[in-house]
């Protein structure tokens, strides 16, 4: 199969360092900071009180409308308190639910009356997923059940293994040790959204994950695997339809417009774990890595302090001047160590050296910019009329459907914060 | 053991290369046809460009000092200008002229604008035509190997005594001519350079290529060899019309800019009083370059845009 392209993108170097550590358990002492705000939409409402005791898996939080997700307690312990705390994504105090880890690891009983799957109604099948909390794992946090429930007639489901950021091995490595369970939850999105057709999606960086997924989609049908080229970001849903499937999504549309629903490879783990396992999301493959001296892959419930990873795995920190969580190209830098990981972090990363602002220079037009730019916009212009706030001319190269992908800040010769510009744009322009 | 980390916005890691590597980038592409400029014109060559060189980071200084702004003229931009201005005079220019071109080209082509990324026009081609009109006599005497010949566009255009040199001594470059401009071989070496570093988009100097070879091909068919590949073609097409500050940034719009600068290039070739028209047509071109960016603007990804 030859293997296409989408328009643009920029290959930053791979850096994929943890790629041949396995994943391990990791244990978090002390307390767990879980936060209510785990996904895009409303806060859930918590349903335990101060000095409560809760089990693993247990729920504490509950979805608040629709569009929201429930909550789980990843580890057995007492609540210490409800209070608020700095959330790593938005960067604002937000409330949590702080646990005490007693350290007995006594879960709730974790059957499922719904191993077999397609004996039930598929609307039950996306309460079950809507129960155990699950949403978008590749970063966007966006409630899985909603996406699962489309108006529209879909026919086929992309699962997106691509992994395009830079150091992020976590999905690599999950589809390596749970291929069989991967391609199971990818089935059972296909149950439940009636789709014809299944496609795992890799990049050719990836040999061993793709030789561990042919070997178990060998036996599964309507099931496929295609490989990609290593490309960033091939992981974007709209450029991994065009690659797949040469469809475009019309601008402010979804994916769902074109009858494709994505999902990423560690959702598709969480699904199959929680119908079939009935183990609801509170721990997720994350991976460690940067400039430091244990790297590795770690399954991390979720809640755990970065400086309490930090502290169970001895790493040396010192030399580090910056911590993000996610991947290098969108992921959010934070200030201290003292933030829990939530359900959307794929990545802690400690880089060495880097400076807090690029001086930049006038844009040269020199239209690297427009060449790498996926979404086929005009970065170089909206950063210029950006800078000089002439908002009229921003609309007109609509900055409202840039995926912030920061391929156009990554490739700038100037330096300029071009994707920053967008984002403050569009919260300018509403 | 609190320690602080730094909080900067995505993306976290950036491409290597700035607005230096980028102007040396096309400064070391540029050097082939200077070596070869020093083999076919002698060493005087390298003092025109030397003194070109220090004129322009002189002159940059200067209107920095004016300013009261940091030094600018470490991102090479005024070196990479130099050179191309020394590349488009003839071997026997004084050097006095070569001072005064780098200074009109650095402060009048680029600084009076606010600098690199703000100038209209192509701040080499400024100095390159202040020079052509005012002095015409001096930048307008060609030596080779000693013997005083007139330029082969010169030769054909006005029927001039000497002889046309053949096919294979125009690839090469070894006639008379500008020094940095003979060479098409060396210059489509710098050419495959930056298309290998992406600096430029291949089609861009093709188009405007093949727009004055084709077009030579129905008004003078029989010398279309020598209007393709002796004067300033090559070495504008390659080098200046697709200069980033003053060419549209859009794909189509540089293809559209290099076929207008090949229109402009014969338009002034066959029916103007010049011999050569590719430093005047690129500087059209340039006042153009806004309005092709307007028209040619990149199609959005998904653009039919559905109502909900």
């Amino acid at each position: 199969m030859t293997i296409k392209q989408f328009f643009g993108g920029v290959h930053p170097q791979e850096n994929k360092i943890s790629r041949h550590y396995h994943l391990e358990k990791i244990f978090s002492p002390g307390l767990l900071f879980v936060h209510l705000s785990q996904h895009i939409g409303k806060i859930a409402k918590p349903l335990v009180k101060q000095n409560d005791y809760v089990l693993k898996g247990q729920k504490i939080a509950e979805a608040d409308g629709l569009i929201s997700a429930t909550i789980h307690s990843p580890v057995s312990g007492k609540i210490k308190e409800i209070k608020d705390f700095l959330h790593p994504v938005i960067g604002d105090k937000l409330p949590v639910i702080v646990i005490e880890n007693d350290g007995n690891n006594k879960s709730i009983d974790f059957t499922s009356k719904y191993k077999e799957y397609f004996r039930f109604d598929n609307n039950e099948i996306v309460r079950v997923i809507q129960n155990s909390g699950i949403v978008g794992l590749g970063g966007a946090m966006f409630p899985t059940h909603v996406k699962l429930s489309p108006k529209k007639e879909i026919e086929t489901v992309l699962l997106n293994g691509c992994e395009c950021e830079p150091y992020l091995t976590c999905d690599d490595k999950l589809m390596q040790e749970y291929s069989r369970e991967i391609v199971e939850g990818l089935r059972i999105i296909m149950y439940v959204l009636d789709a014809a057709k299944g496609i795992v999606v890799l990049e050719d960086n990836k040999p061993e994950s793709i030789k561990k997924m042919k070997d178990v989609v060998s036996h599964v049908p309507n099931v496929d695997i295609v490989c990609v080229k290593t490309k960033y970001p091939q992981g974007a849903e709209k450029q991994l339809i065009k690659t797949i499937l040469n469809k475009e999504v019309p601008l402010g549309g979804l994916p769902m417009d074109v009858g494709v629903v994505v999902q990423n490879v560690a959702t598709s783990y969480a699904i199959y774990n929680a119908v079939v396992k009935g183990i609801p999301l509170f721990e997720r493959a994350v991976t460690v890595s940067g400039d430091i001296n244990r790297i590795g892959n770690f399954m991390v419930p979720i809640g755990t302090l970065v400086s309490d990873i930090v502290k169970t795995l001895n790493i040396d920190i010192t030399k580090t001047n910056k911590i993000i969580l996610g991947g290098p190209m969108m992921g959010v830098s934070v200030g201290t160590m003292e933030v829990p990981t939530i359900k959307g972090t794929s990545g802690i990363l400690f880089l060495k050296d880097r400076i807090k602002d690029y001086p930049f220079g006038p844009c040269i037009r020199c239209s690297k910019c427009v060449r790498v730019c996926p979404m086929g916009l005009m970065p170089n212009f909206l950063s210029l009329y950006i800078e000089h706030e002439m908002w009229d001319k921003v609309k007109f190269f609509s900055p409202k459907d840039c995926i912030e992908c920061g391929c156009c800040s990554y490739i700038c010769v100037s330096k300029r914060p071009i994707v920053n510009q967008i984002k403050f744009a569009k919260s300018v322009i509403k | 053991m609190e320690q602080n980390f730094i909080i900067s916005a995505a993306p976290h890691i950036k491409a290597k290369h700035t607005i230096s590597t980028m102007m040396m980038d096309t400064i070391i592409s540029l050097i082939p046809a200077g070596v070869g400029a020093v083999i076919f014109f002698g060493q005087r060559v390298v003092w025109i460009i030397t003194v070109s060189i220090i004129c322009a980071i002189a002159s940059e200084y200067f209107v920095n000092m004016l300013r009261k702004q940091e030094p600018t003229f470490k991102d090479f931009s005024s070196v990479l200008t130099a050179v191309l201005l020394s590349y488009t005079l003839p071997s026997t220019t004084p050097l006095w002229i070569v001072c005064i071109g780098s200074f009109v080209s650095i402060v009048f082509g680029k600084m009076v604008y606010g600098g690199v990324g703000y100038n209209p026009f192509n701040p080499a081609l400024v100095g390159r035509a202040f020079l052509q009109i005012s002095f015409p006599k001096e930048i307008g005497y060609f030596v080779i190997d000693g013997i005083s010949t007139a330029t082969p566009l010169s030769i054909t255009k006005f029927n001039l005594s000497g002889t046309v040199p053949d096919t294979i001594s125009l690839l090469v470059g070894n006639y008379s001519s500008s020094l940095g401009e003979t060479s098409v071989i060396l210059l489509l070496v710098g050419y495959l350079y930056l298309v290998y570093k992406k600096h430029i988009y291949p089609l861009a100097p093709l188009s405007f290529i093949a727009t004055v070879a084709l077009i030579t091909l129905f008004v003078k068919p029989e010398n279309v060899l020598v209007y393709t590949f002796s004067g300033g073609l090559f070495l504008g097409a390659i080098f200046m019309a697709t200069d980033p500050v003053t060419t549209p940034v859009t794909p189509k719009g540089k293809i559209i800019f290099g076929i207008g600068c090949g229109i402009l290039t014969s338009l002034i070739r066959f029916w103007g009083s010049y011999p050569e028209g590719v430093c005047f047509s690129i500087l059209l071109m340039n006042l153009v370059t806004p309005m092709i960016d307007n028209f040619t603007i990149v199609r959005k990804f998904g653009e039919i845009r559905i109502s909900r």
